[in-house]
């Protein structure tokens, strides 16, 4: 679904040239739920912005299924975004004078999609992520948690191939952060999304089925999920504590 | 680095900001100031009457200008406050005192707005003297129009930076008195959301708007008319209605959206009309003032086709060339000397006519103010003198046979009517025998001219049939008769020197040194002076003269009003303006959260012009169809139709509303540059 080869980025401030991606390979299979956790500076949200194409990279490539994320016009980003990609935000980034259900149809409405069936398609989704309730509500009006789930409903209401979330737990309380874990594993499990997450929260990153651990830009190591969570949890607390991290545990 | 210079530095940085409100400010006092020169100098108010309606008007449309430079004027600091509320915000959150940038804040704007007044003072100077030179080249050049200026206008325009300095500072007092960082720092994404409102806001507020009009209108003319009685003054609050209807519709237009039975559109709508509603009571009220200036600029705007027009085409459509009228006996003209005089000019007259006139003593009703504002009709069998003239005259000069038995009479209008009308008389009064008649009204003769130099309305003419005529012309000599002397000339559009020559002789002629004017003061009684064309009863109404002058006083109004077009249409350009970048600098991250969910910039481009359109079309259609209505129904209401000048008139006044729209499409179309690169400056 996702596949990264030899993906490098460099900052480059005046002559001093900061690498901040080192020669990245990684795939992300078609409904994979995958973590990239690390301490701070090292790449993961840089990771994230270059897959999404908000950043230009330097060598290397990015393949979305047939795409070749590269030397993309305005207008053949514009679709990727809209149709191949869904996007949730650590701050949410819904629009304050639009309902949750009005949000949770914007892809929709800027793909300009029939009506009927995207209305049908974001009333799915409000159910099954436990919001339909707070559908006339607007942002100012529910919780942190119910924001995110509405963001992660509108990041699949295209049907993604898939979705990027950035630190989407990092301002929720272990409540709130536990049902926005439960919508992403609703969302892999009953519409068989691929889920791309850059976290700190290793409680967070317990839920995955892989973490990618980056540190200085590489890849330090790749997790995969063997047996229960609570085991993965530990062995991603104890490869943290390795790294020097392990903040934000949320357990 | 010391604070200085980091300020200076900032300063440089934003040096735009401060460019922007030096630019406003010198912009508001220059036009303010310039008017004021213009209007307060004597050429102008030579041309105004005093306590007449045109300097009334001229007056109030100046407040509208004052009110709208005002307003842009404080709108421009409002932005230079919301982009400095960031620097300010981070430079408090990391330690810097209050007091120190408070200091900082205010000498900055005292000395940008100091420096723009004196600026605008100055440059108030050769703007006035170049717009007076550009309508004395393109319009009338006599020596009555020469640039002249007072010190009175640049002292209105001294007054007026100085409550625009104090205007401007407030705001900063208010600004920095915020104790609270955050709030400062979030000046410039503050937002005063509107939630939606219901669809009869819409239908309420045109209801309102159309009901202050009419009550505020319609209703003092009708009780006046049924019970002659003036309504106080302070039922113009009814206007009120209409004001709120404004901020009704205006509310519904920028926010309203319902799923209802147009999905489509309202999901294509969506998200602009979110953004409006986020920063709408502040862009509603922006509406509304534009919708005040537009209305304000064009009602004063349009007053002049109508104006214009109707006395073109009375011009036009009046049968006599050149007509005078003197009281029997006060000055003596024989055909001989005007034919000769014509020769002199090479014009050649045709038709001459005398037709005498009788000056008799007629009923009607005296009125009685009330304090109330009741009006009492006292009826007096001599209640005034009116003028009559011999239908067989009448009927040469209008060249058609005008019926009137004895015991009848007509009454000479330039519109016809059948309508007989309370204050017409029914009684006529010999002046010297006492001997008193009753009359009948049988109707109107038209004729588009007039006898008197007076407005139409005052010194009403009639009509008796020859044998009445003749009864009361036996015995009636001297002050109790006139003598009109009419004629025609070929192309009386190049006769101008013959009748002001003829105009200079028969004022030469005229005893005395002093006349009466129509409000029964003296006036000096020279050919050069201008105040006699304007109020006296006698002065000759030669259709050549009549152009020039009329071209001239209406040139003063003409560059009045386009004056106060000029300032109103700067103010509603400069508000629509800021109002556009200041939902781009709020709304930015909305745009930006826009593209990351896949919105391409024709996307982009939509909704933002989609908010753009409300904010400038809206208003614009809302206070051009306002201005447009009251002054059609003024002019229906004036005498129950809309004649053929008005309907001119009317045309001419939808030209200037697409010119204004065609300059509103510029801000526009500017506005949207400004827009695109507000959301794509990172």
């Amino acid at each position: 679904m996702l596949e990264l080869n030899h993906l490098s980025k460099t900052y480059q401030t005046g002559n001093q040239a900061y690498p901040v991606l080192k020669d990245i390979s990684l795939r992300v299979e078609k409904g994979e739920f995958t973590a990239v956790m690390g301490p701070s500076g090292s790449g993961k949200t840089t990771l994230l912005n270059c897959v999404s194409c908000f950043i230009p990279f330097d060598e290397g490539e990015i393949h979305l299924g047939d795409t070749v994320m590269k030397n993309l016009t305005e207008k053949e980003l514009a679709f990727v975004r809209n149709n191949r990609l869904g996007f949730v935000f650590q701050d949410y980034m819904l629009f304050d004078g639009l309902t949750v259900f009005e949000n949770i149809c914007v892809p929709q409405i800027i793909r300009g999609g029939q009506i009927p069936q995207m209305e049908t398609r974001a009333k799915e989704l409000c159910r099954l992520f436990g919001i339909h309730h707070i559908a006339e509500k607007y942002p100012v009006d529910i919780s942190g948690g119910e924001k995110q789930r509405t963001a992660v409903a509108r990041a699949l209401m295209n049907d993604p191939d898939l979705i990027l979330a950035d630190e989407p737990t990092g301002n929720l309380d272990s409540k709130s952060c536990r049902t926005v874990i439960d919508s992403f594993l609703k969302a892999k499990e009953e519409l068989n999304a691929t889920i791309l997450m850059v976290t700190h929260d290793s409680f967070a990153a317990s839920f995955c089925d892989r973490v990618i651990v980056l540190k200085d830009g590489r890849i330090f190591q790749e997790v995969v999920k063997m047996g229960s969570r609570q085991e993965f949890f530990d062995e991603l607390l104890d490869l943290l504590r390795e790294l020097g991290g392990g903040e934000n545990d949320g357990e | 680095m010391t604070a200085n210079k980091l300020y200076a530095k900032l300063r440089y940085y934003n040096r735009k900001n401060y460019l922007m409100l030096f630019l406003c400010t010198v912009l508001s006092v220059m036009l303010i100031t310039s008017y004021a020169l213009i209007y307060l100098s004597p050429t102008v108010q030579n041309v105004l009457p005093a306590g007449g309606d045109s300097r009334k008007q001229a007056v109030m449309i100046f407040a509208v200008a004052i009110v709208g430079c005002a307003i842009f004027s404080t709108y421009a600091s409002s932005l230079f406050l919301k982009y400095k509320s960031r620097e300010i915000g981070i430079l408090m959150a990391l330690g810097d005192r209050k007091g120190q940038l408070k200091k900082m804040l205010f000498s900055e704007i005292m000395l940008v707005a100091a420096a723009a007044c004196a600026a605008g003072l100055v440059l108030s100077f050769p703007l006035s003297y170049g717009i007076w030179r550009i309508f004395q080249l393109l319009i009338v050049d006599t020596r009555e129009m020469g640039y002249q200026v007072q010190g009175a206008g640049l002292l209105f325009g001294v007054g007026f930076s100085a409550v625009l300095v104090l205007c401007i500072f407030l705001l900063a007092v208010r600004f920095i008195n915020r104790t609270n960082v955050m709030d400062i720092i979030y000046e410039q994404r503050k937002s005063e959301p509107i939630r939606d409102v219901g669809k009869w806001t819409g239908v309420t507020g045109v209801i309102l708007l159309i009901l202050g009009l009419v009550l505020g209108y319609l209703v003092p003319v009708a009780v006046f008319k049924l019970f002659h009685f003036y309504m106080p003054s302070v039922w113009n609050v009814v206007y009120l209605l209409s004001a709120a209807g404004i901020y009704q519709m205006m509310t519904f237009l920028a926010v309203h959206s319902r799923r209802g039975n147009h999905p489509r559109k309202y999901y294509r709508n969506l998200i602009s009309t979110s953004m409006m509603r986020f920063l709408g009571r502040q862009t509603v009220r922006n509406m509304c003032v534009i919708i005040l200036l537009t209305g304000g600029a064009l009602f004063a705007a349009f007053y002049l086709p109508v104006t214009i027009m109707g006395v073109k085409e009375n011009v036009r459509n009046n049968p006599v060339d050149y007509l005078f009228t003197y009281p029997s006996g006060q000055i003596q003209f024989r055909e001989s000397e005007i034919e000769a005089l014509a020769d002199a000019h090479q014009i050649k007259i045709k038709g001459y006519q005398e037709l005498p006139s009788l000056n008799l003593q007629v009923d009607g009703y005296e009125w009685v103010y009330q304090k109330s504002g009741k009006v009492d009709m006292i009826y007096h069998d001599v209640a005034g003198t009116s003028t009559f003239f011999n239908a067989e005259d009448l009927s040469v000069l209008l060249k058609k046979t005008i019926e009137v038995k004895p015991g009848e009479y007509r009454m000479i209008a330039s519109v016809p009517t059948t309508q007989a009308d309370d204050g017409l008389p029914t009684l006529i009064t010999d002046p010297v025998t006492g001997e008193q008649n009753p009359v009948q009204y049988v109707g109107t003769v038209e004729f588009a001219g007039r006898f008197f130099n007076t407005p139409e309305g005052i010194n009403t003419c009639y009509v008796l049939s020859p044998e009445d005529f003749a009864r009361y012309d036996n015995h009636l000599k001297g002050a109790d008769r006139n003598v009109t002397v009419a004629f025609g000339v070929e192309h009386w559009e190049e006769s101008y020197a013959f009748a002001k020559n003829l105009k200079d002789e028969m004022i030469n002629r005229y005893p005395g040194e002093t006349v009466k004017d129509l409000m029964d003061r003296p006036i000096e009684l020279s050919p050069d002076n201008p105040e006699l064309s304007r109020s006296w009863a006698y002065y000759p109404l030669f259709k050549p003269l009549q152009s020039q002058d009329y071209m001239k006083n209406m040139a003063v109004f003409f560059m009045l009003f386009a004056y106060i077009a000029i300032i109103c249409f700067t103010a509603v350009g400069i508000i629509a303006y800021t109002r556009g970048v200041t939902i781009a600098v709020n709304q930015k991250h909305v745009f930006v959260d826009l593209e990351r969910l896949g919105a391409d910039s024709r996307y982009v481009d939509r909704c933002m012009k989609n908010q753009l359109r409300r904010i400038f079309i809206y208003p614009y259609l809302t206070g051009s169809i306002a201005a447009l209505g009251f002054i059609m129904m003024i002019l229906y209401t004036n005498d129950g139709r809309i004649s053929i000048a008005e309907a001119k008139a009317t045309g001419i006044n939808l030209i200037i509303m697409a010119g204004l729209g065609v300059y509103l499409f510029l801000v526009y179309a500017g506005t949207c540059k400004k827009f695109r690169a507000v959301i794509r400056e990172s």
